[in-house]
């Protein structure tokens, strides 16, 4: 692991993603409080305008300012982000150290079970969650979290199945380690390396996701916004009022770019020779 | 080989018919029908019209009687409750064969174009053309296609009038919508190929062909390439499968008259029918070529399938 | 790069297919001169005209079936259809018509019989009940518009099953271009209704023959000025002109595309590449940007429109028992910042339910008793039991997915904080969900909205008596019922107008069930200069025999 941590280090596009994520969780934690306009407050008769000294992102068509409005949705995209790739983590993790671990029967029904979520059509599974359960924001995080996992427990499953037959974890078992002993001590800490780097993965995803989820209006409700909701309705009017698109897609691009570096970066730290996943 | 084949086959079939009956189950027992209407039907015609789609009798019976249609030869999908004037059959074929042939030129549009570039980069690992090149596939991954979709359709379109806006009437309609698909999936081959490639070519029998006096690019087009593609396919199946029912996204901003937007729209008028036809559809489809990559991926990687 | 030869191979051979197999058949939608290329938002439901009810339909229907009148396009003044001329008994309850030498666009004669049996497929949904099954009883249609023909005697007893015997409805074909129709009651909109799609005729023999299949645009046989031609799937439905039309040579146009984009920021970039001409919808976000701009504004029009945009409050909630807290709530709104700042299309803030130009002697007056007034607001809230909203638990708006609703919601929530010191939620909910929820009674305040039937006030009174569906508040207000009853009964059209003002004011002042915000304005896009014979009404009825191409 330590020489993982000094591999990460030497590498500088992913030493830079951290900076960039460091920076925009510090703007987007401790900007809100900086401003003094609230995300939501609204000024109708001002409406959309450009960028200036008083808005200097500009303000949107119900004159809230744009500034605020991005800085809070950063809040809930990276928010978004982290609990589905948590949710994802935890779930998928132990879905498929159990299947890898234990095998035969739990494993292929297990894995079943992953198959006929993977074949259901994803959108309309969100559709009919927000149709139950309203929409609200957790049911955003369900729904990219429940889909999330999925992959997730698939990689995990096949690591674990992989280490489960090799030679240092038959000797455990032989020497009376438990097989939970056996699976936490010997296998999971091996199978680390891809859990981490799909892990740091997932985060940009699901942010790309939330923000589709937004575009078909099924994403986080007004007046709360995410990067993903304000890029869809700038993306809408970005003919009619540039600013409303430029900025959270800046935010959003230089966010997702960081995860990405930071990933590719952690990928070469943990698994220098062969890059496969 | 083909014992186990026909194990997958079944257990697809199993996982479609679990799909089935559990979008069934999930839209019917969601609030709101297909009849409720902003204006109120008269409670006479609601009858009628339960009664002509049998919403009246009990849901497990109403199930039973779509299994039944599914399983007839050729199978029947009912008539979409929106559209009645059309078989839910009739209204999915077209859409389909939309989907499959965008999503296939999709595919290999970003195979050419993302295994060049990946290599490209690799051939110059580290210099100036290497960091290009990744840079680019990089803003494929940071917008969403939503974004780029209308950007392309402004410049390409509406300012210089070179393409056609939307639609799906003519050969050049599918230049920006593939334009704007294969933005990301360019980018995410391009990078698994360029890192393949740099870890295969600090390998044995990389090092061999070398030293055998190979030119460099023979060495790796020929003999480091093939080693660095594998993940390529085993990303290809899922990915495929996705490309294959469409994408929401793309066919609204492009008014593609595709499967995926099917589904959305007729989840959200709850066309019961129109649904279930197309889950059906898109899910088979998603089981098929999961099947076919793991079964391409065997071919290539003996050891990977056994591992799955 | 090199490639192995069979994948290569294989490559190419899927690129042949695949443009094989795409299903191009070229822009079938510019071919001709004189082809208007409409934006029509949605993949058409239904082309039989007893069963269209969504706007998209309508319009298609209008060019395909005629009914005994036509709206003209300016006024929507009844104009001769089928039929030639017509005549109406004193007392206003009995209408003959007389029609002229027409024949559908197969060349069968049209007769007064085609219009009995349309209505009577429209009044008779198929039903279970022994008394109610006839010989061709499938050809029979549940249809969600049949209600418009409850003015007709008897027809509402014979749909509602209280009546066996279908010759006691009061249409009577007296000849083979003679028609009479008895009212239920005087009915002064009865001939605008006469030109609805609902009340057009349906080639008897052709849907006897086919079934369900009579509308595959190979197969429909209609009467109107246009006949279908092609239809593709999620992309267009062409239709040409009819050459059996009896008024062909008044038809300007060659042929009428109807695209069905439903993306409203697709439609208007197919717009603005000049691949349609008239879109029939607008986002609502654009508009301060278009009428910013002189070149845009003259291509977004957005005349008024019959139709009222209201929040419904639930009377079912012990909250609302009290009328005070209704009409602190509505006191509250400032209507003219939400016409001018949201929806932005000149609507008419509105106070009451009736839009004021729904009829030139209607008088353009609004009940004046809840325009916006903070301060009273604060007053009546406190007198309610809830001063500076101390008390009262969180207020719910909900409201069906959209951005215009969303956007409204935000505003009233934001002026129901600022000026009452009330917590707001909203609540967004899908279509669907929305309605059911609303029918259930699963609301405290519900986004709603009325589009009228036809051009009197009465069509925005009606729907919200006690026992009709589309109520869904739970109030009853006997006034109300008992001024209704007698303008329907009243031959005076002052005194029946004044009755009706004076249920408005009790629906809008006294004891409302609701909160009406604004009057609808119709946005749409339509390249100026191109076409003529296309007015803007307030019923956004454009029937389209009368458009042409304006010579250059």
């Amino acid at each position: 692991m330590r020489s993982a941590g000094a591999r990460f280090r030497r590498h500088r596009g992913a030493l830079v993603g951290v900076l960039v994520l460091v920076l925009v969780t510090m703007a987007v934690l401790l900007g809100p409080a900086l401003l003094d306009r609230p995300p939501e407050r609204q000024d109708l008769a001002l409406g959309p305008t450009a960028p200036s000294f008083a808005h200097p992102f500009g303000t949107d068509y119900e004159g809230r300012d744009l500034l605020a409005r991005v800085l809070a949705g950063g809040r809930i995209s990276l928010l978004v982000g982290l609990v589905a790739t948590l949710v994802s983590l935890v779930i998928g993790v132990v879905w498929g150290a159990v299947a890898g671990f234990v095998g035969g029967r739990l494993d292929r029904l297990m894995m079943r079970i992953v198959d006929v979520l993977y074949g259901l059509p994803y959108m309309f599974f969100v559709i009919i969650l927000m149709v139950w359960f309203g929409r609200s924001l957790v049911n955003v995080f369900i729904g990219l979290g429940a889909i999330s996992w999925l992959t997730m427990a698939r990689i995990v499953r096949a690591e674990v199945a992989g280490l489960a037959g090799r030679d240092f974890v038959l000797a455990s078992r032989l020497a009376g380690v438990s097989p939970l002993g056996a699976l936490l001590r010997h296998v999971l800490p091996n199978a680390a390396g891809p859990i981490i780097v799909y892990g740091t993965l997932t985060v940009p995803r699901v942010m790309i996701e939330e923000s589709f989820l937004s575009f078909l209006g099924l994403g986080v409700q007004p007046p709360a916004a995410s990067w993903g909701s304000l890029l869809a309705e700038g993306a809408s009017l970005f003919r009619e009022y540039p600013w409303l698109l430029f900025f959270p897609a800046l935010l959003l691009s230089a966010t997702l770019l960081a995860l990405n570096f930071v990933g590719d970066g952690l990928r070469e730290s943990f698994d220098p020779g062969e890059a496969r996943r | 080989m083909i014992r186990g084949f026909l194990v997958r086959l079944g257990e697809g079939a199993l996982t479609l018919l679990v799909i089935v009956s559990l979008s069934f189950f999930m839209q019917r027992l969601a609030p709101g029908g297909p009849f409720d209407h902003e204006r109120e039907l008269p409670p006479e015609t609601r009858r009628a019209l339960e009664a002509e789609w049998g919403l009246d009798r009990p849901l497990g019976e109403q199930f039973l009687g779509y299994l039944g249609g599914i399983f007839r030869l050729p199978p029947d999908l009912k008539r979409s409750m929106t559209r009645p004037d059309f078989g839910v059959t009739e209204l999915i074929a077209p859409r389909l064969a939309v989907s499959l042939s965008l999503g296939l030129v999709v595919l290999l549009f970003s195979l050419v174009l993302g295994i060049g570039l990946g290599a490209l980069a690799a051939a110059r690992r580290n210099g100036f053309l290497d960091h290009a090149v990744m840079a680019l596939a990089l803003l494929g991954l940071a917008l969403p296609n939503f974004v780029i979709g209308p950007l392309l359709k402004w410049v390409f379109a509406i300012e210089l009038g070179w393409l056609p806006e939307s639609r799906w009437v003519s050969p050049a309609s599918m230049v920006l919508p593939v334009l704007a698909t294969s933005a990301l999936y360019v980018a995410i081959i391009a990078r698994m190929v360029r890192s393949g490639l740099v870890a295969a070519l600090g390998q044995d029998f990389v090092r061999a062909a070398r030293a055998r006096g190979f030119s460099e690019r023979r060495v790796l087009l020929v003999h480091a390439l093939p080693a660095a593609l594998a993940p390529v396919i085993a990303w290809l199946g899922p990915a495929a499968a996705g490309l294959a029912v469409g994408s929401v996204v793309i066919e609204r901003v492009f008014d593609i008259p595709g499967l995926g937007n099917t589904l959305i729209d007729a989840a959200f008028n709850r066309d019961y029918t129109m649904v279930m036809g197309a889950v059906i559809v898109y899910s088979a489809i998603l089981i098929a070529l999961n099947l076919l990559a793991d079964l391409l991926l065997l071919r290539v990687d003996p050891r990977i399938g056994e591992r799955r | 790069m090199k490639v192995p030869g069979p994948v290569c191979r294989a490559a190419v051979v899927a690129v042949l297919v695949v443009l094989c197999a795409c299903g191009f058949t070229g822009d079938v939608s510019r071919h001709g001169d004189r082809v208007l290329v409409m934006n029509n938002m949605a993949e058409p439901g239904h082309l039989d005209p007893g069963l269209v009810t969504a706007a998209e339909d309508q319009r298609i229907a209008l060019a395909l079936f005629e009914g005994l009148t036509v709206p003209d396009p300016q006024t929507l003044e009844p104009r001769p259809g089928v039929a030639e001329s017509w005549e109406v008994s004193p007392d206003g309850r009995r209408y003959r018509f007389q029609l002229r030498a027409t024949t559908w666009s197969d060349g069968v004669p049209l007769v007064a019989a085609d219009f009995r049996h349309a209505w009577r497929r429209v009044l008779t949904p198929p039903s279970s009940d022994p008394r109610r099954q006839f010989a061709d009883q499938r050809h029979y249609i549940a249809s969600g518009s049949a209600e418009l023909l409850y003015v007709i005697a008897g027809a509402q007893a014979w749909h509602q099953g209280r009546l066996d015997d279908f010759d006691q409805v009061g249409i009577r074909v007296l000849g083979d271009r003679l028609l009479e129709v008895e009212l239920e009651r005087p009915t002064p909109w009865f001939l605008e209704l006469t030109s609805f799609p609902t009340f057009a005729p349906v080639p008897r023999a052709v849907v006897e023959g086919l079934g369900r299949d009579w509308t595959r645009i190979d197969h429909l046989v209609g009467n109107g000025p246009f006949r279908p031609v092609q239809r593709r799937l999620g992309d267009l439905l062409r239709v040409e002109r009819n050459p059996r039309y009896w008024d062909r040579d008044a038809v300007g146009l060659d042929a009428i595309v109807y695209l069905s984009t439903d993306q409203i920021d697709t439609a208007i970039d197919q717009y603005l590449a000049g691949e349609s001409d008239w879109v029939r919808s607008f986002n609502p976000k654009k508009v301060r940007a278009w009428r910013a701009d002189p070149e845009l504004s003259r291509q977004l029009n957005a005349p008024p429109f019959l139709a009222t945009y209201f929040y419904r409050f639930n009377l079912r909630r012990p909250e609302f028992r009290d009328p005070r807290l209704r009409r602190a709530l509505a006191l509250a709104v400032d209507r003219e910042a939400i016409t001018r700042f949201v929806t932005g299309l000149g609507e008419l803030p509105a106070l009451g339910i009736v839009p004021p130009y729904v009829a030139t002697d209607w008088g353009g007056a609004q009940p004046r008793g809840l325009a916006y007034d903070p301060a009273r607001a604060r007053a009546l809230l406190a007198e309610a039991g809830f001063p500076g909203g101390r008390g009262l638990a969180p207020l719910t708006i909900a409201f069906n997915t959209d951005v215009k609703n969303r956007a409204i919601a935000e505003a009233i929530q934001e002026m129901w904080q600022r000026e009452l010191g009330i917590e707001v939620r909203l609540e967004n909910r899908e279509k669907r969900v929305h309605v059911a929820r609303e029918k259930d009674g699963d609301y405290l305040i519900s986004r709603g909205s009325w589009i009228a039937d036809f051009s009197d006030p009465v069509t925005f009174l009606d729907f919200l008596r006690a026992g009709r569906a589309s109520n869904r508040t739970g109030w009853r207000n006997d006034d109300y019922e008992r001024l209704l009853d007698q303008a329907a009964d009243c031959l005076d059209r002052a005194r029946r107008l004044e009755l009706l003002r004076a249920a408005e004011e009790i629906l809008c002042v006294e004891d409302p069930p609701i909160l009406p915000i604004f009057h609808y304005n119709t946005a749409y896009l339509l390249r100026p200069g191109k076409f003529e014979g296309l007015h803007a009404n307030p019923r956004n009825v454009h029937p389209p025999k009368f458009i042409r191409m304006r010579d250059r």
